[in-house]
């Protein structure tokens, strides 16, 4: 008895310690990281899969909701080297003359020896056709159901068949090609991790990209999953009006190629609301074929100059001095500059742009004439503190914040600034020594047409999300000078117009504006005559402004004068847009305007 | 002396007994593996529904790109115009007046001019602050001054 209680005891201990050593086990199985690992690793491989899961890239649409970016489907062909290691002759027959691939290329594919895990899978073809997978399809379906007379043949032709599949690929289609191309910037379809490049595409990149998810699934049937949330990419409404847009580009492209520039930039905005109608430059790409940007651009050259380029505008700068004179009221609309032809500063002489002196001058004519010796006396009366604090309010010295990516600017020296001298302010006052790019000149002149208000450009007018609409609203930014100055500015350079650029004004329709011809400083030469940035920039009508409308052409060879190219290439553009832009059309006043124009006392 | 049990149970009845108890738990499990098998089994049809749902959405917003991209080559710019001027229509001329009719207003006056700035007028003939010399190209002043004679240069 006391035998068989003995044994009992150590039985239950036996029991008790093989239990407690498993427990204890079980414990540090569940405990110890390089056994989780381990695991874990040991379930993923075996139990989950993972799977890909695509959102396509936002759209871009123009204001009337026309499409300007989207997407497509294109295919890969693939072929499976398990199947189709030995059938490369059998493959390459039907597949050549779909793919239009020689058939010997397919036989070298097919016959890439399979190695599991490593060799599994080769693409023969990239963006293939939806047409071009019908025909793949149809093809394996006749030979499936051709008859034939051994069990063995029928299997060998369905694996041979067996052996080609294709997988879908969605890729950034541009519909429209070049148009508004420095606007929209391209996405990389061909190479996605370059990311996108320019404009829209690269300033929304965050919010038009695709998101990959990469979701695991698990082999269990038992574990039931859930879809991965998709989030839908936004959209993006532009303000440009592609009617508008493909008339500027038309205009810009003619303008180039006749005067042989070496690019040219036009933008239209509404004063008002600051919302850019159209921003065309030459040269462009078509973004479907967007690996062409790296031989047609160069750094002399930028995809979208309007706002990637500044330079010097020469004597368009002259509105802001003219603006800035009477809004400090250093200067009256009925004062009169005697012009000798020279402008003397620290034993430095300016001159006039033709080195001729027209004596006694209104301010109206001082425009006219575009004499620099007037606006460096007025930039003198008005002081250097203050036409520089005037700079700033107009905001040439930073960023106009559109909605386009690489935006640059050039910061010009202020007094205190190393390279400042007395003879920059008179410098600058005529659009030298300073740089600005086109879409801070539009920005700062729309002061001017809008009652002195100054409105953000921008280029988006809504961008769509999933679950609400951003409506873009306009938005002033500054008031540079009062609303009478504005309106006076506006008169002068309309009359001031007629003598100055005859062939800017616009039949039908009351026009002011300015006309520059900067000269383009070279490295160890200084500025050189022969190279010039023709500009013009005029605004209407002038009663009540709608538009402004900035013409650039880089370095014309035809013809070097802002007054010669700029000028009639603004006017012919805004003959074109006109009635687009649906501004009341003074048909009395054009009919007379020929006439009008002949019998005017000069 | 050891106490014993006047009765026993009798075999058969403990077999039954212990046959019913086998039964049952067997039954049970029975029960258990059939709710779990049938609950995996709808389980595993709607996780297939689901994968098939999620293949069949991936396969409609491409197909849902594709038309909206589609639509826009269709709609693009240059076929547009190039179906607009099959069909007749021509840009817009607003110097044609036979299809333009202008009504003009009483009272306004095409020639109006801004009151606020000076009109513009050609000013006195304009003139060089610069000697000729400073004007003229270094060639014509050769020409006129040394290579010309004085002769020549008094009959001018």
């Amino acid at each position: 008895m006391i035998n068989f209680r003995k044994n009992f005891l150590i039985c239950i201990g036996a029991v008790a310690a093989v239990v407690f050593v498993i427990v204890f086990h079980m414990l540090s199985l569940q405990t110890n990281a390089a056994v989780l690992t381990l695991t874990d690793k040991i379930r993923q491989e075996t139990e989950y899969t993972t799977l890909s899961v695509n959102t396509e890239r936002g759209n871009i649409y123009d204001r009337s909701g026309y499409l300007l970016a989207g997407n497509t489907i294109a295919y890969t062909v693939l072929l499976d080297l398990n199947l189709s290691n030995g059938n490369g002759e059998f493959i390459a027959e039907y597949l050549a003359p779909i793919l239009g691939i020689d058939e010997e290329t397919i036989r070298k594919f097919a016959e890439i020896p399979y190695v599991e895990k490593r060799a599994v899978s080769v693409p023969i073809k990239n963006f293939a056709s939806r047409q071009q997978i019908d025909q793949i399809d149809q093809r394996k379906a006749f030979l499936a159901e051709r008859k034939t007379t051994s069990l063995r043949t029928k299997s060998e032709i369905q694996k041979n068949l067996n052996a080609v599949s294709y997988i879908p690929n969605v890729y950034r289609y541009y519909p429209n090609g070049s148009l508004a191309s420095n606007i929209i910037g391209f996405f990389p379809f061909l190479n996605p991790s370059a990311g996108a490049a320019y404009g829209i595409e690269s300033y929304f990149d965050d919010i038009l990209s695709a998101e990959t998810i990469h979701k695991k699934f698990a082999l269990d049937p038992n574990i039931p999953e859930v879809l991965p949330y998709l989030p839908a990419n936004a959209s993006i409404h532009l303000t440009i009006d592609r009617k508008i847009q493909s008339i500027a580009e038309a205009q810009i492209e003619a303008a180039v190629t006749h005067q042989r520039a070496k690019s040219g930039t036009i933008i239209i905005m509404d004063p008002e609301t600051g919302e850019i109608q159209a921003m065309a430059t030459f040269p462009r790409i078509n973004l479907n074929n967007y690996s062409e940007s790296s031989t047609v651009f160069t750094r002399d050259n930028r995809f979208n100059p309007a706002v990637m380029q500044p330079y010097e505008v020469g004597s368009v700068f002259k509105v802001f001095t003219l603006s800035i004179g009477l809004d400090s009221g250093a200067i009256k609309p009925n004062d009169v500059y005697n012009d000798i032809g020279t402008f003397d500063v620290d034993g430095q002489t300016i001159y006039n742009w033709n080195r001729i002196a027209s004596g006694p001058q209104s301010i109206t004519g001082c425009m006219a004439h575009s004499l620099n010796t007037c606006m460096s006396w007025i930039a003198t009366e008005v002081g250097k503190t203050r036409f520089y604090e005037y700079l700033r309010a107009f905001h040439l010295d930073r960023p106009t914040g559109i909605e386009l990516a690489n935006e640059e600017y050039y910061p010009y020296v202020e007094p205190g600034d190393i390279g400042w001298t007395n003879l920059s302010l008179p410098n600058h006052s005529f659009g030298q020594g300073l740089m600005t790019t086109p879409i801070q000149m539009v920005k700062a002149i729309g002061a001017i047409a809008n009652d002195g208000v100054m409105m953000q450009p921008h280029i988006v007018k809504a961008i769509e999300y999933e679950d609400h609409t951003e409506v873009f609203d306009p938005k002033a930014v500054g008031q540079p000078i009062s609303a009478e100055t504005a309106r006076l500015v506006t008169e002068i350079l309309t009359n001031s117009l007629e003598g100055e650029a005859e062939k800017a004004m616009v039949p039908g329709m009351h026009i002011a504006g300015k006309t520059g011809t900067g000269e383009i400083a070279i490295e160890g030469l200084g500025y050189v005559t022969d190279k010039t940035n023709a500009s013009f920039v005029g605004w209407g009508p002038s009663e009540d402004p709608k538009f402004v409308a900035y013409t650039w052409l880089q370095e014309p060879t035809g013809n070097i004068w802002g007054s010669e190219v700029a000028a009639p290439l603004f006017a012919d553009l805004m003959n074109e847009v006109m009635p687009y832009l649906r501004i009341p059309y003074d048909r009395q006043y054009a009919n007379d305007f020929a006439f009008y124009a002949w019998t005017q006392p000069y | 002396m050891t106490q014993q049990q006047a009765y026993r149970t009798p075999p058969w009845k403990k077999q039954i007994q212990s046959l019913i108890r086998v039964s049952i738990a067997l039954i049970c499990a029975f029960v258990v593996a059939l709710i779990y098998l049938t609950y995996s089994a709808k389980l595993s049809e709607v996780r297939l529904n689901i994968q098939e749902a999620h293949a069949k959405r991936n396969d409609l917003m491409r197909q849902i790109a594709e038309y909206q991209t589609r639509t826009g080559a269709l709609t693009s710019f240059d076929a547009m115009r190039r179906r607009a001027e099959q069909s007749g229509y021509v840009d817009i001329d607003f110097y044609d007046d036979a299809t333009y009719v202008y009504i003009p207003l009483n009272g306004y006056d095409p020639h109006a001019r801004f009151s606020g700035a000076d009109l513009f007028y050609p000013s006195t003939p304009p003139a060089s602050p610069l000697r000729p010399e400073y004007t003229i190209s270094l060639q014509y002043f050769l020409r006129q001054r040394l290579i010309q004679s004085p002769y020549k240069r008094g009959q001018e």
